[in-house]
């Protein structure tokens, strides 16, 4: 027991080159401002964030949802706005603990508002920046700290750690609600989930007559989700660079937003080793 | 200090693994709970995954209020740890159309029909089409019914007639209308049609 605690002490007490964790302050930030940005640039804000009632789309609000309660219908409008503002203060690593904590609390906001609309990827995205909100993520590429001094790595193993739990929960959902992703011979999901026309880019009438393709993917994708946990491991970025194409190609075979630019936004903490300095690597020793 | 840091993110890890616990979350609250229901999943499943089925069962059972105890902290940040990620895409071909007085303006994943195509397949929107599609009387689809309506009527002025069909098919093209809702001039109100 002794030998374990000692291991867990010193694990949580390794330090690390902070520059993963910066770009994933940035990248993370950046995606969400653009995403909601997106939205606006199609006219779409006042139909998404305003109740039913006022002309907006969902009939089902979240009861979360208080700062109608508080401010009125120009509410969502604030809820927006301080999001925005927020995500462009933590993006640039200013004031970034409080512009995380009043951020995440906006942008949860606008989910409640809004939940058909709020997905997981808004979930784990928000997940990320309150574990980022305690770590020195504003150490680095920020005009208030410009140093590059190691800093505690535990942030960055909390937040693989919870990616992981993301991956395998996806993937062992999959196998037991849906044994045909190992079938031989059943349509493959994955088949199902691109050919759709309401999510997937691929045109039907022409992929349908190709189910080993997507056989194949699916073994693909169910092994790198059941191999997750190796993610935590020494061999986690050989690992990270599958999870990586996986991500591209979900972004260009499906019509998901934000979903794969969010994830692979979190991605510099698998790939340290491959798109940042090795010496990333943890320096307690 | 190191000690209470290593405490808390400890404390940490197993909060998340408790509140997500993969392949045991989403199990059902009574699954294989009586005798019967053990009895039929042996019968089909046999003995060794009626035992692993029946302590992920039990598993989730003693985690369900442990969760809810310590959980409740997600709701504020709305970062509940449940992650129910695609796991099958539907065996149907289905596609939302929009007619304006008889003329498609709109299909789903069609280039050459694409009247507010980004809106439509846009990530928030997407799920409120889906149900649309899916579910002739989807609890969301007067929203989103009532946005078609308003922004054809701003883009097609003069109209007097728009028609939201879900077209269900087989991957050949062969597609027959499921269900659909029908907006007309003077008075514009929707009408549920099979």
């Amino acid at each position: 027991m002794n030998k374990v605690w000692a291991w867990w002490m010193s694990y949580t007490d390794r330090k690390m080159d902070p520059g993963p964790l910066v770009a994933v302050r940035i990248l993370v930030c950046g995606a969400i401002g653009l995403d909601l940005l997106r939205m606006v640039q199609l006219g779409l804000f006042s139909d998404v964030f305003s109740p039913f009632s006022l002309g907006g789309l969902s009939l089902i609000q979240d009861p979360h949802w208080v700062l109608g309660a508080w401010m009125g219908e120009s509410a969502s409008a604030i809820a927006l706005a301080v999001t925005l503002m927020c995500m462009g203060l933590a993006g640039l690593g200013l004031w970034m603990r409080p512009a995380i904590l009043i951020g995440v609390l906006a942008y949860a906001q606008l989910g409640h508002l809004f939940p058909p609309g709020d997905r997981a990827i808004d979930r784990l995205l928000r997940s990320v920046l309150l574990v980022l909100m305690f770590s020195a993520a504003d150490q680095m590429w920020s005009p208030r700290r410009p140093s590059s001094t190691p800093v505690p790595a535990w942030p960055a193993d909390l937040i693989r750690y919870m990616v992981v739990l993301v991956y395998l929960s996806a993937g062992l959902g999959k196998l037991i609600q849906q044994p045909g992703w190992l079938s031989l011979t059943a349509d493959p999901p994955l088949m199902r989930i691109l050919i759709d026309p309401l999510a997937g880019n691929l045109d039907p009438s022409m992929w349908a007559g190709h189910p080993w393709l997507f056989r194949l993917g699916g073994f693909v994708t169910i092994a790198f989700e059941l191999a997750s946990p190796l993610l935590l491991t020494r061999h986690g970025p050989k690992l990270a660079l599958l999870g990586f194409v996986m991500h591209l190609s979900i972004a260009f075979t499906m019509n998901l937003g934000m979903f794969s630019w969010g994830m692979l936004a979190i991605y510099p903490l698998f790939l340290t080793p491959f798109i940042l300095q090795p010496r990333a690597q943890t320096l307690a020793d | 200090m190191n000690a209470l840091k290593a405490m808390a993110i400890a404390l940490v890890y197993w909060v998340l693994l408790i509140v997500s616990m993969p392949g045991v979350s989403f199990l059902k609250k009574n699954l294989l709970l009586s005798h019967a229901d053990q009895q039929r999943f042996e019968r089909r499943h046999g003995r060794i995954a009626l035992h692993t089925v029946a302590a992920a069962a039990d598993l989730n059972r003693a985690r369900r209020p442990l969760a809810e105890a310590i959980g409740g902290f997600q709701p504020l940040f709305r970062v509940r740890q449940s992650w129910h990620l695609y796991r099958d895409g539907p065996r149907m071909i289905r596609r939302m159309e929009i007619r304006v007085d008889g003329d498609l303006i709109y299909r789903s994943n069609d280039p050459k029909f694409s009247w507010n195509e980004a809106i439509f397949r846009h990530r928030r929107i997407r799920p409120m089409v889906e149900t649309l599609v899916k579910k002739p009387k989807a609890k969301n689809r007067v929203g989103l019914a009532r946005f078609i309506v308003n922004h054809a009527k701003e883009d097609f002025p003069g109209v007097q007639r728009i028609d939201i069909s879900s077209f269900w098919g087989d991957r050949k093209g062969k597609t027959k209308r499921h269900h659909r809702i029908i907006a007309e001039a003077p008075n514009w109100t929707l009408q549920d049609q099979k």
